[in-house]
């Protein structure tokens, strides 16, 4: 079952330059909500911003039912939310969307996440580790300032490459530039998935390194939306088969090698 | 204890609150959310001969007090309608208002009189004021003549009650709407989007892929209800207002400005359950006010 729940604010905290993480009580949510869904979070209680906003969900606490999202502060509505303190409740619409797979028949995720598209990636770790599978993260910023929850993305079976445009950290260049060096590590036949998540020009590139790959990978888009729940068909995408399917409701994770970019 | 059914051409809901086509899918999406039977109904997506993928991205842009939207009628036909979309209705204690588009008359009339033929449709919306398709909508609702056309081919098709639903981009809504009477319409709803548009400042392209769109929400319902008011006054068809219903006391004016009905649209959005509040509050407001019918509302403006 699908809700609208008002959820008190347990605190909120900058997380890098213009993001930041904010704690929610929210048990059902927390209990029922699968790595790579989103909430649709209200951030204003009358009409100015109108719509909704969608935030991947970042972590869960199940055993205290708390659920984090982490977001970048970029006009009206992620101002209001970075706003919110202690004390404040805020109404979610949620889980929402379809979730990574990560029971399927593998044993080492490789994960290339751009920018912000790092939000669902300690969620995924958490849910990979639970089956007790291995994680490669290979995640690109501009800058290194923009790096956050690092501490959360090491750790136990799980191994990170870091990559900047500027060069102030770790590879100097594009996360797929990074991707592209390493593949040969990553072979098919020897148990890996991919999962991609960033915008979709990193997609875009990504896509025929990952089809190279030989195997499979599993995409989550961004996109603006209104209802968030595949009714009002204003955030589709392009499929290979010339079809268009909601992101909202039909994704926001998606087959990379069925995704069309070129339309 | 205010009785709150109400009559649109003949056909009975059990309150005045409907759901706007393009605002609630094919009835079923949201029925994880609330239930659905305690609405006065629903117009289900526009439904076209063929099935249709919309247009292209982006189609959707947020404006102050409103939303722009191009989705192009976006639909899987007639026939995936019947047997895929319809048969979920079926246990449903609410309206189902089926709501047309066509390229020609004829294809108005073909897909009425195969939806029509359903016993779980109740009436039949004509969607002749669609601005985000090059054919049909609003090509046919700016012109009495083509109103006429297409409201009298559907009128011809089915025997259920036809509702006409109006576009505002016109110099004169009344001259539409009489076309529509004239044509044989048993109702009208109104109003569609009102055509609008946003730039991009920056890159200097419009926020929209067509460029213009319909804008709804909020920012709209002062047009709306001056539309309502005028049309009110020119025919003697029952009317459904429509336009920017956020909270129950818009749907109240709407009510006032002479509408029997209404619809919520761009409301789900925000609140996918905002439609039974409207609900709980015109019967709140009612009740308060003695009024022992909420169809002593409609129209009952003071002097």
């Amino acid at each position: 079952m699908i809700s609208s729940v008002s959820c008190p604010v347990i605190d909120q905290a900058p997380a890098g330059p213009g993001i930041f993480t904010i704690r929610l009580k929210a048990p059902v949510l927390a209990a029922e909500a699968k790595p790579g869904q989103f909430v649709h979070v209200r951030t204003a209680d009358g009409i100015d911003p109108l719509w909704r906003r969608p935030f991947s969900i970042h972590r869960v606490d199940r055993r205290r039912g708390i659920l984090l999202l982490s977001y970048r502060r970029i006009g009206r509505g992620t101002s209001l939310l970075a706003g919110r303190t202690a004390g404040d409740t805020i109404d979610l619409l949620g889980p929402l969307g379809k979730p990574f797979d990560t029971a399927g028949r593998f044993d080492k995720a490789i994960i290339v996440a751009g920018g912000l598209g790092i939000a669902p990636v300690p969620f995924l770790l958490d849910a990979l580790r639970k089956e007790g599978k291995r994680a490669v993260v290979l995640w690109g910023v501009r800058s290194k300032a923009e790096f956050f929850c690092l501490e959360a993305l090491r750790g136990r079976k799980t191994a990170i490459h870091i990559a900047t445009e500027d060069g102030s950290e770790g590879f100097h260049g594009r996360v797929t530039d990074l991707f592209g060096r390493l593949a040969a590590e990553f072979t098919a036949g020897s148990g890996f998935s991919g999962f991609a998540c960033g915008p979709m020009p990193m997609l875009k590139t990504l896509q025929p390194l990952a089809a190279a790959s030989g195997f499979p990978w599993q995409a989550s888009l961004e996109e603006r939306m209104a209802c968030g729940v595949g009714v009002c068909q204003g955030c589709v995408v392009r499929m290979k088969n010339r079809q268009y399917r909601t992101v909202c409701a039909d994704g926001p994770v998606f087959d990379l090698a069925e995704l069309d970019f070129n339309d | 204890m205010t009785d709150l059914s109400v009559r649109i051409a003949g056909l009975a809901l059990k309150n005045p609150v409907l759901t706007a086509s393009g605002t609630f899918g094919y009835g079923t999406e949201y029925a994880g959310y609330f239930d659905i039977s305690l609405l006065g109904g629903i117009a289900t997506k526009t439904v076209t001969l063929e099935p249709r993928e919309g247009n292209p991205m982006p189609r959707l842009a947020e404006t102050p007090g409103g939303m722009l939207n191009s989705i192009g009628l976006a639909n899987v036909g007639i026939e995936r309608f019947l047997s895929e979309k319809l048969p979920a209705l079926e246990g449903l204690d609410t309206r189902v208002i089926v709501n047309v588009a066509g390229n020609t008359a004829e294809e108005y009339a073909e897909v009425t009189s195969r939806a029509a033929a359903h016993p779980r449709v109740d009436a039949i919306e004509v969607n002749v004021s669609c601005p985000n398709v090059r054919h049909g909508g609003l090509a046919f609702g700016t012109n009495p003549a083509a109103t006429a056309e297409v409201t009298a081919a559907v009128r011809a098709a089915t025997s259920k009650p036809v509702i006409v639903k109006l576009t505002p981009n016109v110099t004169d809504i009344t001259e539409i709407a009489r076309a529509a009477e004239a044509a044989g319409a048993d109702a009208l709803s109104l109003i569609n989007t009102v055509l609008g548009m946003a730039i991009d400042i920056e890159t200097r392209r419009p926020l929209i892929a067509r460029r213009t769109a319909g804008l709804s929400g909020p920012a709209i319902k002062p047009i709306a209800i001056a539309k309502v008011y005028q049309v009110r006054q020119a025919v003697k068809l029952p009317l459904i207002g429509i336009g920017g219903i956020m909270r129950w006391q818009d749907a109240v004016e709407f009510l006032l400005a002479g509408a029997t009905a209404v619809q919520t649209g761009t409301l789900h959005f925000v609140e996918p359950d905002g439609p039974v509040r409207v609900v709980e509050g015109i019967r709140r407001y009612s009740e308060e006010k003695g009024v022992a019918s909420v169809t002593e509302l409609v129209g009952a403006l003071s002097e």
